[in-house]
C-alpha cells in the first residue's frame, strides 16, 4: 500500500483538518534536516524555513527578507511530490481551488497550471509549501505562502494587503491600486531616490496603528521599464513570461536597511490622466477601500468581512490622494515628498 | 416581503453617507450614495419600503407615493443585481428603530447605484479567487 493510499484510508476515518495536521506533523518529522534553511521576517513575524533542494531555495528565498534568527512566530518547510507525496490532500475535484478553515489547519488548494498547497497549524505554528510538479508560478515565488501569513493574521490587527509602499522622512505612502495603475513604477522610482522600500505588491499594515512592514523584497517589472531602472536593478535580472505576461522578477534584498516600514501618512491612489508631471487631486476613504480590497481579499482566500473591516480601517487611517504619477518616473519621489510634507 | 441586507459573498462596508457592496464572487464592486445609501440603510435597519419612502419624503420635501414608487423600484434592481436578498429580516427592535433616519438634504433625486465590473477580467485571471469555504472533500482511497 503506499502511502498516499495509507493517507487515503486515513482520510475516510477523520476530517480533513486531522489528516492535514498529521501530515504537517509527519513532513516536520522527517526534514528535522533540510538542505537549506533561513531565517525571514515577513511583516510582523519572523520564520524559521527548510527548503527540500537547492532548487527550491534558489525560488523563493529571493523573495524573502531574510534576518538573524530570532523568534519564530512560524516554522515553514518547502517540499515537492518528489520529497512527500501529499497526493491524498489533494481535495476531490482537483482543479477547483479549494480553502479549508477548521481547527485551527488552515489550507489553500491553488489548481492553476501549476499547483500548489499550502498549509499551516495555526497552533503548532507549523506550515507547508506543497509543490506537486517542483514548480511555482512567478507571482506565487515574488510572494511565497503569502495566504499562510494571512491566515497568521486572523484576529490581529494585521492586513497584508494589495499595495506597494515607500517611504522617507515624512512617512510612508501607500500605493494602492489594479494591476497596470503604477504602483511598481512609483515605488522603485521612490527607492532608486533613497526611499525606504516596504514593496511593490503586498505588504503588511497594521490597521489600528498604521505601521507599515514588509512582507517581502520582492519586485515584478514591465519589460518597458527596465531601462528606466538599469543601473538601479543591476545588469541581468529573471525574466518571467507566464500568459503572456512578461516580468523581470527583481529581488532587492541588496537593499539592506532600506527594507523596511514605518507609519502610514497617506494614500495615494494612481491612475493614469494624461499628465506629463505628477498630479494629486484628493480623493476619499471609499476610494482607498475600493483600491485596496478587490485583490487583497481575492488573493487571500478566508474571512472575508475580516478583511474587509481592516482594509475600511486602513483606508480611514490618512489621508487618500488620487495621484497621476505622469510620464516621467524619476519626477515622482519629489512630488511624493512634497505632498507628504504639505500633510 | 421581508428583505434582508445580509447576502453570502456580499461585504458592505459604510463610509459616512456612502456605501460600498463588493460582491466576493464575482468581483462586482457597487457604490450607492445620495437616497441610494439611504434606501440600503433602511432596509439593513430593518425597515419596509412604505416606511423608507415615507422617511425619505419626509426628509426631502417630496411626494410621499412618488418616492415610495422609486424607492420600490430601485430595491427591485438591487434584488435583481443580488444586493439585497429575501429573507427573514432581522427582529425589529425599538433600538434599531430609534437608530435609522435618513440623512439627506435637498429635494429627491431618484436612487441608483454605480456598478464597477472592470476587476471581473483580472479576477477570473486568478487561481484563487473563487476559492469557497464549502470544506475540503477528500479523495476516496484507492489500492494500488
Amino acid at each position: 500500500m503506499t502511502p498516499a493510499t495509507k493517507a487515503g484510508r486515513c482520510a475516510s476515518l477523520m476530517k480533513a483538518s486531522g489528516l492535514i495536521r498529521q501530515e504537517i506533523a509527519a513532513i516536520f518529522a522527517e526534514t528535522a534536516s533540510v538542505p537549506v534553511e533561513a531565517y525571514a521576517r515577513c511583516g510582523p513575524f519572523g520564520m524559521h524555513i527548510g527548503f527540500a533542494s537547492q532548487d527550491l531555495a534558489g525560488m523563493f528565498l529571493p523573495a524573502y527578507i531574510q534576518s538573524t534568527p530570532s523568534t519564530i512566530d512560524l516554522d515553514l518547510r518547502v517540499i515537492t511530490a518528489a520529497h512527500h507525496d501529499l497526493s491524498a490532500l489533494v481535495p476531490e475535484a482537483a482543479e477547483k481551488p479549494r480553502l479549508l478553515i477548521e481547527d485551527g489547519i488552515y489550507s489553500v488548494w491553488q489548481p492553476a497550471v501549476i499547483p500548489v498547497l499550502y498549509a499551516v497549524d495555526l497552533t503548532a505554528k507549523r506550515g507547508i509549501a506543497w509543490l506537486p510538479k517542483g514548480d511555482a508560478p512567478p507571482w506565487i515565488r515574488s510572494r511565497p505562502a503569502i495566504s499562510l501569513i494571512h491566515a497568521m493574521m486572523h484576529d490581529t490587527p494585521w492586513c497584508a494587503v494589495h499595495g506597494a509602499a515607500v517611504g522617507h522622512d515624512a512617512g510612508f505612502t501607500l500605493l494602492a491600486g489594479e494591476g497596470h495603475s503604477g504602483k511598481t513604477t512609483a515605488a522603485l522610482a521612490c527607492t532608486k531616490a533613497g526611499w525606504r522600500y516596504a514593496g511593490d505588491d503586498f505588504v503588511a499594515v497594521n490597521s489600528a496603528t498604521g505601521q507599515i512592514e514588509p512582507l517581502f523584497c520582492s519586485a515584478r517589472l514591465r519589460p518597458a521599464l527596465v531601462e528606466t531602472f538599469q543601473n538601479f536593478i543591476g545588469e541581468t535580472t529573471a525574466v518571467s513570461d507566464f500568459n503572456g505576461e512578461p516580468r523581470h522578477e527583481l529581488s532587492l534584498a541588496g537593499l539592506g536597511d532600506r527594507i523596511g516600514g514605518g507609519r502610514l501618512r497617506a494614500t495615494f491612489i494612481p491612475r493614469r490622466r494624461g499628465a506629463a508631471s505628477p498630479e494629486f487631486a484628493p480623493a476619499k476613504q471609499s476610494d482607498a477601500f475600493r483600491a485596496l480590497l478587490p485583490t487583497t481579499a481575492y488573493e487571500l482566500p478566508g474571512w472575508p468581512n475580516e478583511i474587509a473591516d481592516k482594509v475600511a480601517k486602513i483606508a480611514g487611517l490618512a489621508p487618500v490622494f488620487f495621484v497621476d504619477t505622469g510620464t516621467a518616473p524619476m519626477e515622482i519621489p519629489a512630488a511624493f515628498a512634497h505632498q507628504l510634507e504639505r500633510l | 416581503m421581508a428583505l434582508t441586507t445580509s447576502v453570502p459573498l456580499l461585504i458592505s462596508q459604510q463610509f459616512d453617507s456612502e456605501v460600498v457592496l463588493a460582491n466576493y464572487q464575482n468581483g462586482v464592486y457597487y457604490n450607492l450614495d445620495g437616497s441610494a445609501a439611504q434606501v440600503w440603510l433602511g432596509l439593513k435597519a430593518n425597515r419596509t419600503v412604505e416606511e423608507i419612502g415615507s422617511a425619505v419624503a419626509t426628509a426631502t420635501a417630496g411626494d410621499v407615493p412618488s418616492i415610495t414608487q422609486q424607492v420600490q423600484a430601485f430595491v427591485d434592481s438591487m434584488l435583481a443585481e443580488g444586493l439585497i436578498a429575501e429573507g427573514v429580516a432581522d427582529a425589529r427592535s425599538e433600538a434599531s428603530i430609534e437608530a435609522w433616519a435618513p440623512v439627506l438634504s435637498g429635494a429627491f433625486v431618484a436612487p441608483e447605484f454605480q456598478r464597477f465590473d472592470n476587476l471581473r477580467e483580472l479576477l477570473l485571471m486568478d487561481p484563487v479567487h473563487d476559492a469557497g469555504d464549502e470544506g475540503w472533500p477528500l479523495r476516496e482511497p484507492h489500492e494500488s
